[in-house]
């Protein structure tokens, strides 16, 4: 396969695993984030200082990275307890620039320079590259999709659908909201953090504004496009938001007027995203199983 | 203390800076029995409801739920003890379908467990037990509707539903018949009193006096926060101090003419 589709390929399902993630918190728990990156950049910073000062192997970085971008991910929803909304808006955000700052100027984080020569993630002692990165990352993916699947079968999945519904009300069913925005904060920012480590290792070279708070307005973009709180919301975002680019080379300077031309449109046309619940897809699917009737 | 007291409330009060809400107030409720809590607006009856459900700490004074002190237990903890509520203004779960709403309120033991909130909740199990609930109110046949499509009668009977769910012993209903017709008044008393009989303890703010005095099988009024009387229904109809907070104090020739 082309090397380039390929490299597409790898950062779409790097994305959808990340907004997989985001899409717990925002689209399942109804807490809105525009901070994510900076756990796609904690994840993807602490498996690059284990592989390059430690010189642990992915696999072996890979449960300390979920922990602690978990770790931190729990103390982050810590503000979600006493802000909402807009409020909790802002405060995600100023985390993404503290996080962010962190990276850019603490030396042990390699400063404004990064972090360089990151090793390849090795299975089998071979160096996985190209198409076989591809196939590690839809691996995590569907990992990840499985969890964010079995999330809105399971008891805690309809908790966070009450919290995110009405938090009062949810307390009068027994819902703890300490607990359950908590849980969705920690499996949220966990997969991010899986996303990153993934990214480290593609990359082999990371620095701070990787994750930025644009990066966290793209990936809010990209669950609001595909479908919020939808399982397959956030693949069918990042794989839009992706090709896009790619698709119209030309328009390349002119990237984020399409995000957000892109988005505009979907928030006029497509309020719950493409996928949601009112959205084209699933109207065209209701028509279709009454047979073709409207 | 009676074997049947389920919710005793001594001597609470709430202030809210310089405002006294609730002042010094006291009562209990029994099994199988209905509490009507009536007066004026802004005589601090869901303060009351509130502080019993957690949504506020009074600021003196105790509430026991069969014997334990829950008075400033958080929301949640309360509602899995056994305390049940409806809202004056309803809270559904607006993006759920009816079903859902009742299903959600099913797990409760499971959101207070340790693991096993991760297990499935949409079965056959819990559809049935959610039916069964909706049947009750009469609002199976809307069981797949979304929450949010309803019309306000429909969503009072939906709320009372989802406390049900609870399987509570003490039911909070805070204006239950607020904005509905006459027949649908009708059938909402009869499943009140269905669910009084079935061994809970109904604590019910009106201001649908007829609907209050038809009901209840003792009452308690506030004003400005205070209990002025308590009794039962004949008794608290013809009482001059309650009369006088609905009424206000007329002079005495124009009571006569």
């Amino acid at each position: 396969m082309d090397s380039y589709i390929i490299t597409i390929g790898i950062f779409i399902a790097i994305n959808s695993i990340v907004v997989s993630g985001l899409n717990i918190i925002v689209g399942f728990a109804g807490q809105i984030s525009l901070g994510h990156a900076a756990f796609f950049g904690i994840g993807a910073y602490t498996a690059a200082i284990l592989a390059t000062k430690a010189g642990m192997s992915f696999w072996l970085s890979l449960p300390i990275v979920i922990i602690i971008t978990g770790t931190i991910g729990l103390l982050m929803g810590l503000p979600s307890l006493r802000v909402k909304e807009d409020f909790l808006a802002i405060t995600t955000i100023g985390i993404n620039f503290i996080v962010e700052a962190f990276f850019m100027y603490v030396p042990f984080f390699g400063g404004a320079l990064g972090i360089g020569g990151i090793p390849r993630v090795e299975l089998l002692g071979k160096p996985l590259h190209g198409f076989s990165f591809l196939v590690l990352c839809l691996s995590f993916l569907l990992v990840v999709l499985l969890v964010s699947w079995w999330f809105t079968k399971a008891w805690c999945g309809l908790a966070c659908f009450t919290l995110r519904d009405d938090e009062v009300a949810a307390s009068t069913i027994g819902v703890s909201p300490i607990k359950f925005k908590l849980l969705a904060f920690v499996i949220g920012t966990a997969m991010a953090g899986v996303g990153g480590a993934l990214y480290a290792h593609y990359m082999r070279f990371i620095s701070a504004s990787d994750f930025g708070f644009p990066v966290s307005v793209m990936m809010l973009s990209m669950l609001v496009v595909g479908g919020m709180g939808t399982v397959w919301g956030p693949i069918l975002g990042a794989a839009i938001l992706g090709l896009l680019p790619e698709i119209f080379r030309p328009l390349i300077d002119y990237r984020m007027l399409l995000y957000a031309a892109l988005l505009l449109l979907v928030i006029r046309l497509q309020p719950g995203g493409i996928l949601g619940d009112n959205g084209f897809v699933k109207t065209r699917l209701r028509i279709f199983s009454r047979g073709g009737k409207k | 203390m009676s074997g049947s007291e389920l919710l005793r409330l001594e001597n609470v009060s709430k202030q809210f800076g310089g405002l006294h809400a609730v002042e010094d107030v006291s009562f209990s409720l029994n099994r199988n029995e209905i509490l009507g809590l009536i007066g004026p607006n802004g005589a601090g009856k869901t303060t009351c409801f509130n502080m019993i459900s957690g949504a506020l700490k009074p600021t003196a004074g105790k509430i026991f739920f069969k014997g334990t002190r829950i008075d400033g237990l958080p929301i949640y903890k309360i509602a899995s003890m056994g305390i049940g509520r409806t809202f004056q203004i309803v809270r559904p779960f607006y993006s759920l379908s009816v079903l859902q709403n009742i299903e959600a309120a099913l797990g409760m033991k499971k959101y207070q467990s340790k693991f096993q909130y991760w297990q499935k909740w949409d079965t056959h199990h819990t559809r049935q037990k959610a039916l069964e609930i909706l049947e009750k109110v009469g609002l199976a046949d809307m069981a797949d509707y979304r929450a949010g499509l309803l019309p306000l009668g429909n969503l009072r009977r939906l709320e009372i539903a989802r406390a049900l769910a609870l399987n509570p012993e003490v039911l909070l209903l805070d204006e239950s018949f607020s904005g509905l017709r006459q027949e649908e008044i009708n059938k909402l008393s009869d499943l009140i009193l269905k669910i009084k009989e079935s061994g809970v303890g109904i604590l019910l703010i009106e201001h649908n006096m007829r609907v209050a005095m038809g009901l209840s099988d003792r009452m308690v009024v506030l004003d400005h926060g205070r209990m002025i009387a308590s009794g039962g229904p004949d008794s608290i109809k013809n009482d001059p101090k309650v009369i006088e907070a609905y009424l206000g104090k007329g002079e005495k020739k124009h009571a006569a003419s």
